[in-house]
């Protein structure tokens, strides 16, 4: 684009009309030509989509990209999903949210409503699905990849049916701006069948069993979601033989005594991990977590229902009590605040037994997808319900005696649900504010149950209207009101509002 | 007979006079000065003998002499500027003569793109504002003198924060997201900062407001075009001006605020303890502190600009030199800003002129962060102490920041360099033909360093350390673009009137960022980053962004004798923003004007109507202002790490490669009229713009893993008239009177969604077809349930009214007087049912539920139109000058207020007026909900008590100047010298509750929240003006 040069040169000494026509020739010439050119501007700090994908380096920076959006799922959402609805906290404060997820009353605007997260999770794992294979990669090493993206899209799908129901189906990335983006909701039976377990069975398959990266999904953590699905979909079989083969992989192990913490700080060092999130805040930013359970410069959000404290302090000799949350607090104080409330299962906890809550800007809560005292438990539940009670209560023993709890005795519950009560009760302790408890009382048949006296004495307690759980269809979330924005042909949940 | 005596005797008188005039002359002669109204001398009025031939020209001093004839004569002074008059004097007279400033601006000359034009020629809808009028502001900034001096121009200040932004917006605002400020011309070049430029330096404005006229600017005009030209030296010896002000600022209006004894009657309400707790040691509960009183003060301005001005025929110079010194009104707030320029001409020969327009400024500020001083202080609970009895700033106080300590302790310095360098060479290139190419080069780097200390992430009851934070950023921006361009002009046969214009331009921004951000400072004295003890990885980066443009433009006129006049534009522009195929729009024009006045059939209305034009125009104009980067698809990296890898992901904002121009076509229709040689002019405008094409982050399916696209999409539609009166009710010598009101109303409204589907902006706005922009939408507050039964309704929506028994229980609904025995129905939201001391909610859809389906439009946050008078009177030596601006209709949301009133945290303090008025036992009657969160959502957003009228008055400035006598100016060897008090921000008429209703209007979909703006201030200033 040299038309100044094109034209500078005419001196004071008047040129020809013919000679200006010619030069303004020549500029719009230029213009249409070299101008594209000129006009082409590729990014400078970042990479156009052509540039990527390429090389092994970027098999493994894509891979990261994928775990990078887990960590934003689970940040904010890891207490709202799994436990701010069950027994297991209430709400501390004021905030009319936190009111709001303790008596089953969240709206289409609260945070926790969203899957835009773990959409971005599913679309990172459909590039990688699409991309790897055009990789060139050894082929194991391809595969593994391929398996960890299998197995991270089941294991977000599995997210969304048992938080929202039915749901968009996306198997492939979206790429091309003509292409419909707007997708209609399809049933959760057909996502489980046509898309979580082939997805599983698929990694399972691929995945390279020696690897053993508990900050990453290895075939341990494949076989921890296919028991867990199974265990959803009341397949006890496939439930069986899934954590059958977890176990048999003679990899994992109940951590014992004061190790049980080590599964929360330094998850690579304690065999009674299956998959971890890493966290670093430094690199990764904050885990929203701390903001929500405990961090040492806020108040907590949510705070543990006086009645799970109680259960914690029904046993003296459960070692998982302080290292929970600081009980001797909880003893001492006649009306603790809500910042003597805080959970210090993810902190660290100094020589004298004192919890260290982080600040919310440096917390790093090194959250647990799976362990293996869960999947032990899981399998409890199936063995009880495939007539094998005793099988049942060995392994309820096995983990109870990990840490230091006596044994119960099989003969004092007489029906299968009593039995699979006091193996959701352990697991309540457990895994407790390790997402699951909600999930438990979902899958088992008895949110309604256990929630609705809950719900109504804390509406009292608030002076509200006591309308208790209302409807069975609250065990769904609805669905965000900017996620139905973005995408008109959705539905809202029943009976939620827009 | 008799009319041959009188045509001969007639005759021979005239003969008599004029021998007896030659032969009795003396050989005295006259001289005289002649200064303008501020007693400068005048140099090159032309000075005639009435009824001779006879004339001369004054000097450089403004003096003239000429050979005395008569008895008496009368003399005619006339310059081009200025009215003529003239003078009957008598022998040897040393004349004074003050000539006056023409009000009639007809034969000024004013800029448009690549040229000028006779402003009486003009076909489109053109403002032009002087040196003059922005002197008499004490304007800060280039918007700041703008604001209120031209219809169809809407300015408004983003807050009263030292150094902040303005909001332009020209004709409504008809874009999106697509960027609704105007294009910026300063001196013929693009990509200039406004905010590097001083004023004082300014020569003129030009608004282009309608199509036709900004369409030579073609992509980026499409919100109106300012051709700002800053001054030239002026023929004669140099002129050296110094001027010097000085002014008190204070807080404007206060609001509100509750006392410690309010904040008492709040926790009680509540039913908390709290404050009431009795605890003498506890920093929370013994305080009462008036906060506002607390972070705010009187600030100084101080202001001092000197400029050399001249020309000695071949060179002609403009040089300045300005230093601003601003403090905010809140503590520790603060903005310099040191100017400078050179603008230099030189012609050696008449086929060849160079010139450069050199500008360098420097400005540094420290900004409060408006959300942890100002936002903090006034929700602050009065009774939390600012400082502990040993003197020291008290931290944050159960979640409360102290805004003192954050006002004073928080350090966020901006140093920005500014250089820009503008060179050109014209050539005649034969006659009516002139070449110009020209360059400019912009360089920019601003530096940005934040530093937290330790103290004010201290939280009192937390048991982590607390650590200091921070970060640094640098920026540089480099901008340049070359033009080359023809202009012809020459006129046939004394009538044909010619005009063209044909260029060429490119164009290239480029920008790059280094920001460093850490925790844990080695030392507190020490601010910058190396000495974090830990850096964040992941606010660790750097980005560059790059864009280049390419034009052609021209422009053809024809005039026929100054009566009909037709003109013609067109633009070519290709983007790098743009996709591939969609980045090269077209952007054409047609005007025309017919000055009526000239035609023969107005020969009887001459008298008054001085000149008469009306004009039409139609344009298309463009924007451009998107991310560099929209079209593209990418992955980025840096904020995505995982166990120690940098994770790269695709960009949350879908690359459309098929992103094209927004367009917006522009009528318009004007009318100008003259009457009485200038003492009264009316300019009228009628437009209707359409843009189309919106640029519109359009929101996509969240499951195709993206947040947004940038589309075009949609169309909106601004309607509106301008209106402009000008007047001298007094001409006199000694007493004038000038006055000019504008008047401005649009009417703006969106034809055309995506799908037709509406869209709520931040769960506040909502966009349909077929209504404005900024319209508020939420829930209609009717009041409060005074006791729970009052949550009774007939089957159609009648309230009933609760009638109790002698023992206080409920009894019978009465309904008219009558006992009421029928169905009756109960409101409930999400909730639950509603009870005494909720929020009565409109049931729209009449479902007895209150839920998202009974939102309706509650208003909208536009003015409806807006007037500003100015006004400038004289007496003697006296000037008075003042301006009144007036914008109607339009509502707010104060944001602020509900933040403090939503009851949501105990540590929130409303406004006195919610305390005392909250509802508290069964039966009281009041528009304040129960003050605590009851799960009713009682103050949810949006709701209407929170929307107020924006409506106000202001009088926005006025100025005594005092001019110094002649006399004196002598004795001290001055040319003239002046000095002045003013004021601005002096009074404002409005029922709005909260700091000011002034409010900027940034974002498109975005407009009318008050979020706690940084308050403005009333301004009290005195100045000294002196040229030596």
């Amino acid at each position: 684009m040299n038309v100044q040069k094109n034209t500078i040169h005419i001196s004071g000494r008047a040129p020809g009309i013919k000679r200006i026509v010619l030069l303004l020739y020549v500029g719009c010439a230029c213009l249409v030509t070299s101008c594209e050119s000129f006009l082409d501007q590729q990014p400078i700090s970042d990479l156009s989509s052509d540039k990527f994908w390429l090389t092994a380096d970027d098999a493994k920076l894509g891979m990261a990209g994928i775990y990078s959006s887990i960590q934003s799922v689970f940040s904010s959402n890891y207490i709202l999903w799994g436990d701010a609805r069950s027994d297991n906290f209430t709400f501390s404060g004021t905030g009319e949210a936190q009111i709001n997820y303790s008596i089953n009353a969240v709206t289409s605007t609260m945070a926790g409503t969203s899957w835009a997260e773990i959409y971005k999770t599913i679309q990172r794992a459909n590039l990688a699905i699409k991309y790897l294979p055009t990789i060139n990669l050894p082929v194991a090493q391809r595969d593994h990849y391929l398996a960890q993206a299998y197995a991270i899209r089941a294991y977000m799908y599995f997210f969304i049916i048992r938080l929202w129901g039915d749901a968009p189906i996306w198997l492939e990335p979206y790429e091309n701006i003509n292409a419909e983006a707007n997708r209609p909701r399809s049933p959760a039976d057909q996502i489980v069948q046509d898309v979580i377990l082939p997805d599983l069975r698929h990694a399972l398959e691929i995945v390279d069993p020696g690897v053993n990266t508990v900050v990453e999904v290895n075939i341990g953590g494949i076989l921890a979601m296919l028991t867990d699905v199974y265990m959803w979909l009341h397949d006890y079989e496939g439930a069986l033989e899934a954590s059958e083969r977890l176990i048999g992989l003679d990899r994992y192990q109940l951590a014992n005594g004061d190790e049980w913490k080590d599964m929360f700080l330094s998850p690579a060092n304690s065999r009674g991990n299956i998959w971890s999130l890493s966290w670093n805040f430094l690199q990764d930013g904050p885990d929203g977590t701390s903001r929500q359970i405990g961090a040492g410069n806020l108040d907590p959000l949510y705070v543990m229902d006086p009645a799970v404290i109680e259960r914690f302090h029904n046993d003296p000799k459960d070692i998982r009590t302080k290292l929970t949350f600081d009980s001797l607090l909880f003893a001492n104080a006649a009306t603790p605040n809500a910042r003597s409330k805080r959970l210090g299962k993810f902190a660290v906890r100094n020589a004298n037994g004192t919890f260290q809550y982080p600040q919310t800007t440096q917390s790093e809560y090194k959250l647990t997808m799976y362990r293996y005292a869960d999947v032990l438990l899981l399998r409890a539940e199936a063995l009880n319900r495939s007539n094998d009670k005793p099988g049942a209560f060995a392994l309820l023993n096995e983990v109870r005696a990990a840490v230091g709890l006596d044994p119960l005795d099989g003969s004092e519950y007489s029906s299968e649900d009593e039995v699979e009560k006091a193996i959701l009760d352990e697991r309540q302790l457990e895994l407790f504010a390790e997402g699951r408890r909600w999930f438990d009382l979902v899958r088992t048949g008895r949110a309604m149950n256990v929630m609705d006296p809950i719900i109504r004495e804390r509406q009292e307690a608030l002076e509200m209207t006591v309308t208790g759980f209302t409807d069975g269809r609250r065990t769904l979330l609805p669905i965000h009101r900017n996620v139905l924005i973005n995408n008109p042909v959705l539905t809202q949940n029943e009976p939620y509002s827009f | 007979m008799k009319p041959s005596i009188v045509v001969k005797s007639s005759c021979w008188l005239v003969l008599l006079y004029l021998f007896s005039g030659t032969a009795w002359a003396q050989t005295t002669a006259i001289s005289g000065l002649v200064t303008n109204e501020q007693r400068q001398p005048l140099e090159g009025v032309t000075v005639t003998v009435k009824g001779s031939a006879t004339s001369t020209q004054t000097d450089a001093k403004g003096r003239f002499s000429l050979p005395f004839v008569g008895n008496s004569m009368v003399l005619v002074f006339s310059i081009v500027g200025f009215e003529t008059q003239e003078v009957v004097v008598k022998p040897n007279a040393d004349l004074q003569v003050t000539l006056v400033e023409t009000t009639s601006h007809l034969d000024e000359v004013i800029v448009v793109g690549y040229g000028t034009q006779k402003k009486r020629n003009v076909t489109g809808a053109i403002v032009s504002v002087s040196s003059e009028d922005i002197a008499e502001r004490q304007a800060l900034n280039v918007f700041d003198a703008l604001q209120g001096m031209a219809s169809g121009v809407q300015i408004d200040q983003e807050s009263g924060r030292p150094g902040a932004g303005s909001s332009v917006r020209v004709r409504g605002t008809a874009t999106m997201e697509g960027g609704a400020d105007p294009l910026y011309i300063v001196d013929g070049a693009q990509g200039v900062d406004i905010n590097t430029i001083n004023p004082d330096d300014i020569e003129s404005v030009e608004i282009l407001k309608d199509g036709a006229s900004a369409a030579i600017y073609g992509s980026r005009s499409a919100n109106g075009v300012i051709i700002i030209t800053t001054k030239r030296g002026k023929e004669g010896k140099p002129q050296i001006k110094g001027s010097y002000l000085n002014s008190y600022n204070t807080l404007s209006h206060k609001i509100p605020q509750a006392n410690a004894d309010q904040r008492r009657l709040y926790e009680m309400k509540r039913g908390g303890a709290g404050a009431r707790t009795i605890d003498s040691l506890n920093p929370a509960y013994n305080a009462d502190n008036d906060m506002q009183e607390l972070i705010t003060r009187t600030a100084q301005r101080h202001q001092l600009d000197a400029s050399l001005a001249g020309s000695t025929g071949k060179l002609n110079y403009y040089g300045s030199l300005g230093y601003l010194g601003d403090e905010g009104i809140i503590l520790n707030s603060w903005y310099r800003r040191v100017t400078s320029r050179l603008n230099m001409d030189y012609s050696p020969s008449n086929v060849f002129t160079y010139g450069n327009r050199l500008s360098f400024s420097y400005r540094t500020e420290n900004r409060i962060h408006e959300g942890n001083v100002l936002n903090q202080a006034i929700p602050r609970p009065p009774t939390n102490a600012v400082y502990f009895p040993d003197g020291s700033l008290a931290p944050t106080i159960s979640g409360r920041m102290n805004p003192l300590a954050q006002a004073l302790l928080r350090k966020n310095e901006f140093d920005i360099y500014d250089a820009s360098i503008y060179n050109y060479f014209r050539f005649n290139v034969m006659d009516g033909l002139r070449f110009t190419t020209d360059a400019i080069v912009r360089f920019n780097y601003s530096h940005n360093e934040v530093f937290v200390p330790k103290l004010l992430n201290t939280n009192t009851g937390a048991t982590v350390e607390p650590v200091s934070n921070g970060s640094e950023q640098d920026n540089m921006l480099n901008y340049w673009m070359v033009q080359g361009f023809f202009n012809y002009d020459k006129s046939f046969a004394d009538r044909h009137h010619f005009t063209g214009v044909l260029g060429v331009s490119a164009e290239r921004e480029y920008t790059r960022r280094i920001n460093i951000a850490g925790n844990n400072w080695v030392s507190e004295e020490i601010p910058t980053m190396n000495a974090a003890q830990e850096l964040i990885l992941n606010n660790i980066y750097t980005n560059g962004l790059r864009s280049t443009q390419a034009s052609l433009f021209g422009r053809l006129g024809y005039n026929f004798n100054d009566r009909y006049i037709f003109e013609s534009n067109f633009r070519l522009d290709g983007s790098s923003r743009f996709g591939r195929d969609n980045r090269w729009g077209f952007f054409p024009s047609v005007s025309g004007a017919w000055r009526f006045s000239d035609e023969s059939f107005m020969q009887a209305t001459r008298n008054y109507l001085t000149d008469g034009k009306v004009r039409v125009s139609y344009g298309v104009t463009g924007n451009d202002r998107i991310g560099q980067y929209d079209a593209i698809q990418r992955y980025v990296f840096g904020s995505n790490f995982y166990n120690g890898v940098s994770g790269v992901v695709p960009n949350t904002l879908f690359g459309n490669n098929t992103l094209g121009w927004e367009t917006t076509r522009q009528f318009n229709t004007g009318l100008d009229l003259t009457f009485f040689d200038g003492r009264l002019t009316v300019t009228a405008d009628y437009y209707n713009k359409t843009t189309r094409d919106l640029l519109y982050n359009a929101p996509i399916a969240y499951e195709t893993g993206f947040d947004d696209v940038r589309v075009n999409l949609g169309s909106i539609q601004n309607r509106g008239v301008e209106i402009t009166i000008g007047g001298s009710p007094f001409r006199k010598e000694r007493f004038r009177w000038h006055t000019e009101v504008n008047f401005t109303r649009n009417r703006g409204r969106v034809l055309e969604l995506a799908e037709g589907t509406e869209m709520i902006v931040a769960g506040i706005w909502l966009v349909e077809e077929g209504q404005p922009l900024g319209n508020f939408y939420g829930w209609n507050n009717l009041g409060v349930y005074a006791y729970d039964e009052s949550n009774a309704w007939t089957d159609d929506g009648r309230q009933l009214m609760p009638v109790f028994g002698s023992d206080g229980a409920f009894d019978h609904y009465i309904l008219d007087g009558q006992r009421y025995m029928g169905n009756v129905n109960q409101l409930q939201t999400t909730g639950g049912i509603s009870k005494g001391g909720d929020v009565i909610w409109q049931d729209v859809n009449g479902d007895w539920v209150i839920d998202d389906t009974d939102r309706i439009i509650l208003g909208n946050a536009q003015p409806k139109w807006m007037t500003g008078w100015n006004n400038a009177l004289s007496y003697k030596d006296w000037t008075l000058s003042f301006n009144f601006y007036l914008s109607y209709g339009g509502k707010i949301y104060n944001q602020a207020r509900r933040v403090m009133a939503s009851y949501t945290t105990s540590l929130a303090t409303p406004d006195p007026y919610i305390i005392n008025n909250a509802w508290w036992r069964p039966g009281d009657i009041t528009d304040v909900p129960i003050p605590v969160n009851n799960g009713m959502e009682n103050v949810r957003e949006l709701n209407s008590f929170f929307l107020e009228d924006a409506s106000f008055i202001r009088l926005r400035n006025a100025r005594l100047t005092y001019q110094m006598p002649a006399q004196w100016m002598s004795a001290v060897k001055f040319a003239g010298a002046s000095i002045y008090v003013y004021g601005n921000n002096l009074f404002t008429w409005t029922n709005y509750s909260w700091f000011d209703p002034e409010i900027a209007f940034s974002n498109p979909l975005q407009m009318g929240r008050d979020t706690g703006r940084y308050p403005r201030r009333r301004e009290l200033g005195l100045g000294l003006n002196i040229n030596f």
